[in-house]
C-alpha cells in the first residue's frame, strides 16, 4: 500500500468547514447582535405605549396636580410576562408625586438631549440587580394654579427582551446549522463527484493488459490533464523500451546464432582434419572467427549499455574535462597495442555541462573505439583527436572526436542519426556505430550529435552539450 | 378626623400583631428530626386546618405554625419582619394585588414550575406567584325574606332593586368596608375597572345606608340572622361553606359578570425555611391537596381535574348557565388600583359616596 497524504474530501470539507464555520460565526454574532436590538425596539414600544397611556390621565383638579393611572397602562406592560414594572411622577416643585422612589435616575444630559427633539429618553439601567429598561417622559402643566414640569419615568425588567433575543437568536442558529450542514454535504458530493474520472482512470488501468501500453483514453477534466498526459508519456516510454528490448533480443540472437554456427562447422572439419598444415589453417580461421565474433558481442553490449540510458538519464551539472579524462585514460591500452595516437585538447578549462556522466562516457568510449577501428584504413595519419571547445553558441560545448581515416559516404552520414529499426540496425551494425542511439541519448541530455567528414579526410564526431547555468551550479 | 384615627391605629395594629404572634395555630411534628414551616395567611385557620393536618400525614417530621390575618395587617406584618430579616416562609393573602405588588417588588423566592404544566397562563406570575383557587365574589341574600322575583339576579336588577324600595333595603344591604378589607378593595377595585355600573351602584348603595363590614364571616352571620336582607361581593367559598350550614343563605352569581379571584400564595425570599415553604405551596397545588380544597375547605380549587360544585370545573359549568366569569388575572396590572395616588382617589370617592 502506497503512503498517502490523506483524502482529498476529507482536506476539502476541513477547509470548507472552517469557512462556513467562521462565517456562521460571523452570522451568528451579527444577528445576536440585531436580535437583541429587534427586541428591544420591540419591547421599547410596550414601554412608550404604556407611559403615554398613564401621561394621559394627568390633569389638575383643584390647583392640585391629579394622577388617576389607567388599568390599560400597566395591563400593557403585563404582555410581556413575568417582567417586573416600576414607575414614578416627579415634579419640578413637589418632587415625588406617586410611585417608586428609589429607581435609577436617567442621565439627566441624554434626557434633555431627547426631549429636545421631542423624543421620550430610554435608558437601561439596573434595579435591585435586575436589568430594567426604563422610558421617562416630560410635560409641562399649564393650569390655573399650576405651572411646572412633571415627569413620568416607567420601566420594565428585561426577561421578555431577552428572551426574544435568545429566542430570534436561536432560530437563527437553527439556520445557519443548517446551511453549514448542507455545505458540507455538498462539498463532500462535489468532490467525490469532481474526483470520479480519477477513479475512471484507475478502472482503465486496472482493467488493462500487463502488455498493453497504449495512451490512456478516458476524459478526464482540464485540471487533471496534466496528470494523465505524464502516465500517457511515462507509457510512452516504457513502450519504447519494451520495443527497444524486443529488437535488441531479436537481434541479439540473430548476429549470434550465424558466427556460432559457423565456428561450430569449422571446428568440426578442424576436428576430422589430419594434415597438420590444414589443420592449422582450420585453427587461425577458427581464432579469427571468434574474435569477430567477440566484437560483435561487445558491440552488442554497448549497444544495450547505450540504449537503456536513454530513458534513464539523470543530467546534473559535471566537470566535462574530468570525464573526458578518465575515459580516455581507459581507452590509451587499445590505442597503444594499435599504434594510434590519442591526443586530448581542453581549450576551455574546468567547465560543468548538463550532462549525465555514465551516458557521456559511454558515447564518448564508443566513439573512440569507432575512430580506433574503422578510422585507421588509409589513415592520413595514425591519430584519434579529441578536443573540448566552445560552440559559436557560448553556451553551448562541443566535444570532437576525429579521425584521419576515409570518412563515411554521403548517404551513410544520413542515414546512421535517422530513428532506427530492425533492418537499419542491421546496417549500422556493420558500420559498427550505435550512432542512432548515440544521437538520441544526447537529445534526452539536451544536448546535439553532429557528424561531418573532414575536407582532408577523416570523421569528425562532435557531441554538443549545453553549459550549466549558474543556478544549477549552486545546487 | 381620618388622619387622627390612622395615627391612633398604628399602635394598636402593633400590639394586635403582637398578640396574634401569640395566637398563631401550632401543629407540632411527630417525627424527629423535627423542621418548622410558617405559614402567614388570611385564610381563615379553621379551614386551612385538614390541609394542614393532611399535609403532616406526608411530611410527619414538619412542624407548622400557622397566622392568620386579615389581608391589609398581613401586608404590613410581612414588609415589617422583612425588614427585620426573616419573615414566614409562605405567605398566603386574597388580596391578590397586595401579593402581586410584594412579588414585583422582589420580596417572593421563584418555584419551580415542575408538574405544574397544568395551570393556566394567568393564575401564576413570574413563578413566585401562585393562585391556586378559582373562587367567585357572589352576592349572599337571606332566603326566607327575600324570595322570587325579590331576589336580584345582576348588578342591573339590584340597582333597580335599590333605586325603587329604599326604604325596605334601607340599613338591611351589607358589603366591604374596602378602606379596612384588602380583599374588599381588590373586589371593589375591578368592578370600577370593569363595569360602568360601578357608580351608580355605589350611589344606590349609599342611598340605603349599606352597612360595611371588614370581614367575610361577620357579613355572612349579619345575613343568616336576619340583619341583612343582602349582602353584595361576598368571597363565594366562605358563602358557600356558610350556606350548607344554613338554610337561610342563598348565594347568587350576578348574570352581568361574575368576578372570579385566586387566593395567592409565594414562598418569602427571607424565609427561614423556604424548602418547607416551597414544599407546602407544592402541595397545595397537588391533586392531593386540591381534592382536600374542594371537598373539605370548600375553597373552589384551581386544578381542572378536580370533580365537584365547589370546583374549578363546577363553577365553569355553573357559569355556562349564568354569565361571564371575569377572572381577575395575576400581573402587574393590578399594581394599577394600589398606586399611591390612584387608592387615594379611588377611596376617596368611595367615601365621598358611602359615608
Amino acid at each position: 500500500m502506497l503512503k498517502n497524504s490523506g483524502s482529498l474530501r476529507v482536506r476539502l470539507a476541513i477547509l470548507f468547514g472552517l469557512v462556513l464555520l467562521g462565517g456562521g460565526l460571523l452570522v451568528l454574532l451579527t444577528t445576536s447582535n440585531f436580535a437583541k436590538q429587534a427586541a428591544d425596539e420591540a419591547y421599547d414600544k410596550l414601554l412608550a405605549s404604556a407611559g403615554f397611556t398613564a401621561m394621559e390621565s394627568l390633569s389638575v383638579i383643584e390647583e392640585e396636580i391629579n394622577f388617576d393611572l389607567p388599568y390599560a397602562s400597566l395591563d400593557t406592560l403585563s404582555l410581556s410576562q413575568d417582567d417586573r414594572v416600576v414607575y414614578r411622577l416627579k415634579s419640578e416643585n413637589k418632587g415625588l408625586l406617586t410611585g417608586y422612589d428609589k429607581i435609577p435616575e436617567p442621565n439627566g444630559f441624554d434626557m434633555s438631549a431627547d426631549f429636545s427633539q421631542g423624543k421620550p429618553h430610554f435608558f437601561t439601567a439596573n434595579y435591585q440587580d435586575e436589568p430594567f429598561r426604563f422610558i421617562v417622559l416630560e410635560r409641562l402643566l399649564v393650569e390655573s394654579g399650576v405651572q411646572e414640569k412633571v415627569w413620568l419615568q416607567m420601566g420594565q425588567s428585561s426577561l421578555a427582551r431577552s428572551e426574544l433575543a435568545r429566542d430570534l437568536t436561536l432560530k437563527s442558529l437553527v439556520g445557519i446549522l443548517g446551511l453549514i450542514t448542507l455545505g458540507l454535504l455538498f462539498v463532500w458530493l462535489a468532490a467525490g463527484w469532481s474526483l470520479n474520472p480519477l477513479l475512471k482512470v484507475e478502472q482503465e488501468l486496472l482493467q488493462r493488459q500487463p502488455t498493453e501500453l497504449k495512451p490512456l483514453i478516458t476524459e478526464v477534466p482540464s485540471e487533471a490533464t496534466h496528470l494523465v498526459e505524464a502516465i500517457n508519456r511515462f507509457m510512452a516510454r516504457l513502450q519504447r523500451n519494451q520495443d527497444r528490448n524486443h529488437a535488441f533480443i531479436a537481434e541479439a540472437a540473430h548476429q549470434l546464432r550465424t558466427p556460432l554456427a559457423s565456428l561450430q562447422a569449422q571446428a568440426e572439419l578442424a576436428a576430422d582434419e589430419t594434415n597438420p598444415d590444414q589443420f592449422r589453417q582450420r585453427a587461425e580461421r577458427i581464432l579469427r572467427n571468434a574474435q569477430e565474433t567477440n566484437s560483435r558481442i561487445n558491440q552488442l553490449l554497448s549497444y544495450a549499455t547505450l540504449d537503456h540510458r536513454v530513458d534513464v538519464l539523470i543530467p546534473k551539472p559535471e566537470v566535462l574535462e574530468n570525464i573526458v579524462a578518465k575515459c580516455l585514460a581507459d581507452m590509451a591500452p587499445i590505442a597503444i597495442t594499435k599504434g594510434v595516437e590519442l591526443n586530448f585538447d581542453n581549450d576551455i578549462g574546468p567547465v560543468k555541462v548538463t550532462a549525465d556522466p555514465e551516458a557521456i562516457r559511454e558515447i564518448l568510449r564508443n566513439l573512440v573505439d569507432n575512430a580506433l577501428k574503422y578510422g585507421q584504413a588509409n589513415a592520413s595519419k595514425a591519430e584519434v583527436h579529441v578536443g573540448l571547445q566552445y560552440a559559436e553558441d557560448k553556451n553551448w560545448v562541443v566535444l570532437q572526436v576525429r579521425d584521419y581515416g576515409m570518412g563515411l559516404p554521403e548517404e551513410l552520414l544520413q542515414q546512421v542519426t535517422r530513428r532506427f529499426g530492425r533492418g537499419e540496425f542491421r546496417q549500422q551494425s556493420g558500420s559498427g556505430l550505435g550512432l542512432a542511439i548515440v544521437e538520441q541519448i544526447m537529445h534526452g541530455m539536451g544536448g546535439k550529435l553532429e557528424l561531418e567528414n573532414g575536407i582532408k579526410g577523416g570523421l569528425k564526431a562532435r557531441l554538443l552539450l549545453p553549459l550549466s547555468k549558474p543556478e544549477e551550479l549552486t545546487t | 378626623m381620618r388622619r387622627f384615627l390612622r395615627i391612633t391605629l398604628c399602635p394598636m395594629l402593633l400590639l394586635l400583631t403582637i398578640l396574634n404572634t401569640l395566637q398563631a395555630g401550632t401543629y407540632p411534628a411527630t417525627t424527629q428530626p423535627e423542621t418548622t414551616l410558617k405559614i402567614l395567611s388570611s385564610t381563615d385557620e379553621r379551614v386551612m386546618k385538614t390541609l394542614i393536618a393532611d399535609f403532616q400525614q406526608l411530611y410527619p417530621q414538619v412542624a407548622v405554625e400557622y397566622l392568620d390575618r386579615n389581608t391589609v395587617p398581613l401586608f404590613d406584618l410581612f414588609l415589617e419582619e422583612y425588614q427585620q430579616g426573616t419573615t414566614a416562609d409562605l405567605i398566603i393573602s386574597s388580596a391578590m394585588d397586595l401579593q402581586i405588588k410584594l412579588v414585583n417588588d422582589g420580596y417572593a423566592d421563584t418555584h419551580s414550575m415542575q408538574s405544574l404544566e397544568w395551570l393556566p397562563d394567568w393564575a401564576q406570575w413570574r413563578k413566585q406567584a401562585f393562585g391556586f383557587t378559582y373562587e367567585p365574589a357572589v352576592i349572599v341574600y337571606n332566603k326566607r325574606m327575600l324570595q322570587g322575583e325579590a331576589i336580584p339576579q345582576s348588578r342591573f336588577e339590584l340597582i333597580e332593586k335599590l333605586r325603587d324600595q329604599p326604604d325596605f333595603f334601607s340599613k338591611r344591604v351589607g358589603t366591604y368596608d374596602i378602606t379596612r378589607s384588602g380583599f374588599g378593595y381588590l373586589i371593589a377595585s375591578q368592578d370600577a375597572q370593569q363595569a360602568s355600573t360601578w357608580g351608580r351602584l355605589t350611589e344606590n348603595l349609599s342611598k340605603v345606608k349599606v352597612k360595611l363590614y371588614d370581614s367575610t364571616s361577620a357579613m355572612l352571620n349579619a345575613v343568616q340572622n336576619n340583619e341583612l336582607l343582602l349582602g353584595y361581593n361576598v368571597l363565594g367559598s366562605y358563602a358557600y361553606a356558610a350556606s350548607e350550614q344554613s338554610d337561610n343563605l342563598g348565594i347568587i352569581f350576578p348574570s352581568d359578570y361574575t368576578l372570579v379571584m385566586s387566593r395567592v400564595a409565594f414562598v418569602s425570599k427571607r424565609a427561614n425555611n423556604p424548602d418547607q415553604g416551597h414544599n407546602f405551596l407544592d402541595y397545595l397545588l397537588s391533586e392531593r391537596g386540591q381534592q382536600l380544597l374542594a371537598n373539605k375547605a370548600r375553597l373552589y380549587p384551581i386544578h381542572p381535574d378536580i370533580k365537584g360544585n365547589v370546583t374549578y370545573s363546577g363553577l365553569q359549568q355553573a357559569a355556562q348557565s349564568r354569565g361571564p366569569l371575569k377572572l381577575i388575572k395575576l400581573g402587574p396590572a393590578l399594581l394599577t388600583y394600589q398606586d399611591r395616588m390612584k387608592k387615594q382617589n379611588f377611596l376617596q370617592e368611595w367615601e365621598n359616596v358611602l359615608r
